[in-house]
């Protein structure tokens, strides 16, 4: 059996909880189980590094196109001075 | 200076009126009163007397009004009153708001009648060409110049108040058209990798959004629609950048925030067209307006509602640490099951190998070793009891014929034998002479019978003799036949009996020729030639 590559995250936590519902289940000859073990390992694998390089890309929208949102501007400058948020 | 010093003249007569007012008009109104210097005759007025008229009019007819209107022409004299006029898009009022009465407003809502706490700092600071007001006052007529003006008593930002109730009856327009029906409410997606994020590029919003978000969800592209999120800009700009991002399609859900601020900061998120553009939203739209005790009509048509702008990054994505958590809990379960599974084939392996075992053959001529001891235990036991049985028995026979053939028995058997014998020999000779007599019958007729039979014979012999006697075969050779046989000695009948060059025998009446076959010719009638 040849191991899927889940593209995001939820769809390989999603298998991977399905692999280890079927694991538990253990109605599998266990050839296929250790090839659903593999493959479990390596959604496991993926979901990690996902979350190991979680960064939010930030753009903005402007004319048309997004470009790289760089200024962060904090509260109280500017116009939005009423602004006020705990 | 102008308007200072109409003021200044209006107050003055004011409170020179006083009850001389009444004394005044009884005069102008009573006919045969003094005539004043220049008084018309009766059903004329002067102006004075118009302008009093109408001012008692005005006066008894709006002795206390709220107006509400933007503030236009302010003028702050030195004398401390203030001037101004309230204006809306089609009418002007002119107020007046003399000293005198300018501090009453500061520790209670004239509007309300809540009393404050702390005194509230003078309306007067809120007074500002522009600004809505609410004004509080009589309305009355300054002669000298002949307009008719408020002269105030309360003022108050007309803000809070009233936007209050505009946001009710808007709330209760949109809630009619369905609006807020929870029915409309879409899910919003879980931990979104795409978001459009509509506020101001500025505010803090964005600041504590974006700082809560670090730390939760997987990585998203966040795109940001930088959009006012107060004055006059603001309304067409969260309109069209709703539009925009919906238009786009790229998306999952859209995130519409702004910090805190007074209601009329917030405004524009309770603005018909906001709301609207909301409504028609096709992704799904996350607000979080202002303070948790903000709700504004964009709040609440949106699909979900968020608190704060931090709270929606709350509810937009689960913490990171969290689903680290979930996938650590999932990798556990997935070694423990596969430790399991593995345990279990490991145990089925066991058993098997063990089954393999006890059915291998060595396994099994040791267990058929056993068996075969077993039997032959069994069978040396069984001739053992076999033999003992049959030893038993013939003990047991022999003891019995011993007990049977004893001097006393065998006694008793020949006595009986002597009886027996004594009783069968009259029997028996009685038998003897009966069988003798019918023997000697039969002997006679024997003997008779058998001379008879021999006198027949002896003619039938005699008959026989002679008849043999005609039938002589060599009795017709005296006449001339002859018998023919072959070399051996058999008697010929055939000429098939011969072939050409045999020897036969020919016998005639007086001896025997020996001749040879010549020639063998069957005749028709199957006789055949002799030669």
């Amino acid at each position: 059996m040849k191991t899927r590559k889940p593209a995001r995250f939820e769809d390989a936590m999603a298998r991977l909880q399905e692999i280890v519902t079927a694991l538990e289940d253990g109605q599998q000859p266990l050839d296929k189980g250790i090839a659903l073990y593999k493959e479990g390992a390596a959604c496991a694998r993926f979901c990690r590094e996902q979350l190991e390089k979680a960064r939010h890309e930030i753009s903005v929208w402007q004319e048309g196109e997004a470009v790289p949102f760089t200024d962060r501007p904090c509260a109280g400058s500017g116009t939005h001075a009423g602004e006020e948020d705990a | 200076m102008t308007r200072q010093c109409g003021g200044m003249a209006a107050r003055e007569m004011r409170e020179m009126d006083g009850g001389g007012g009444t004394a005044e008009e009884k005069k102008t109104q009573s006919p045969g009163g003094d005539a004043s210097p220049g008084m018309e005759p009766e059903g004329i007025l002067s102006v004075r007397a118009l302008t009093e008229r109408l001012r008692r009019t005005l006066e008894t007819r709006y002795p206390f009004v709220w107006v509400r209107g933007e503030v236009s022409n302010l003028s702050r004299p030195a004398s401390g009153h203030v001037y101004f006029s309230l204006k809306d898009a089609e009418a002007q009022l002119q107020c007046v708001w003399f000293r005198s009465r300018q501090r009453e407003t500061r520790n209670f809502d004239p509007l309300t009648g809540e009393v404050f706490d702390a005194p509230r700092p003078s309306p007067l600071a809120a007074l500002a060409n522009g600004r809505e007001l609410l004004c509080a006052g009589r309305v009355s007529v300054y002669a000298p110049r002949g307009q008719y003006q408020l002269v105030v008593e309360f003022v108050q930002p007309a803000g809070a108040g009233l936007l209050a109730q505009a946001f009710e009856e808007r709330k209760r327009q949109l809630a009619q058209a369905g609006y807020f029906a929870p029915g409309r409410k879409r899910k919003l997606p879980w931990n979104p990798r795409r978001v459009a994020l509509l506020t101001s590029p500025g505010g803090a919003a964005i600041h504590d959004f974006l700082e809560l978000a670090q730390a939760r969800g997987c990585a998203a592209e966040i795109r940001l629609f930088p959009v006012s999120v107060q004055g006059e800009r603001a309304v067409p700009e969260i309109v069209a950048a709703l539009e925009e991002s919906n238009a786009q399609g790229w998306a999952e859900v859209i995130v519409l925030i702004r910090g805190g601020g007074s209601l009329e900061d917030l405004w524009a998120f309770n603005e018909l067209p906001v709301a609207e553009a909301v409504f028609r939203s096709r992704l799904p739209v996350l607000a979080g307006i202002g303070h948790e005790v903000d709700v504004s009509l964009a709040d609440l048509t949106a699909d979900q509602r968020a608190a704060t702008p931090s709270h929606a990054a709350q509810l937009l994505w689960p913490l990171r640490a969290e689903l680290r958590q979930g996938l650590d809990d999932l990798e556990m379960a997935l070694g423990r099951a596969m430790a399991l599974r593995l345990e279990r084939a490991a145990h089925a392996l066991d058993t098997l190998a063990r089954g393999l075992a006890w059915a291998s053959p060595v396994r099994r001529l040791e267990r058929l070793g056993e068996r075969l001891s077993v039997l032959d235990a069994a069978l040396a036991g069984g001739t053992r009891r076999w033999w003992e049985e049959k030893a038993r028995l013939l003990e047991e026979l022999e003891r019995r014929r011993r007990s049977a053939f004893t001097r006393e028995t065998l006694r008793g058997g020949e006595l009986r034998l002597d009886m027996l014998a004594r009783a069968l020999s009259p029997l028996v000779s009685r038998r003897i002479t009966t069988a003798a007599a019918a023997l000697s019958a039969l002997e006679g007729r024997l003997g008779r019978a058998a001379a008879d039979m021999l006198g027949a014979r002896a003619v039938a012999l005699e008959r026989l003799e002679l008849t043999l006697a005609a039938r002589d075969p060599l009795e017709p050779l005296e006449r001339g036949y002859a018998l023919l046989s072959r070399e051996d000695g058999a008697l010929a009948r055939s000429v098939a009996d011969f072939a050409p060059g045999d020897r036969l025998r020919a016998r005639l009446g007086d001896g025997v020729l020996t001749a040879r076959v010549e020639a063998a010719r069957a005749s028709r009638a199957g006789r055949g030639n002799r030669e």
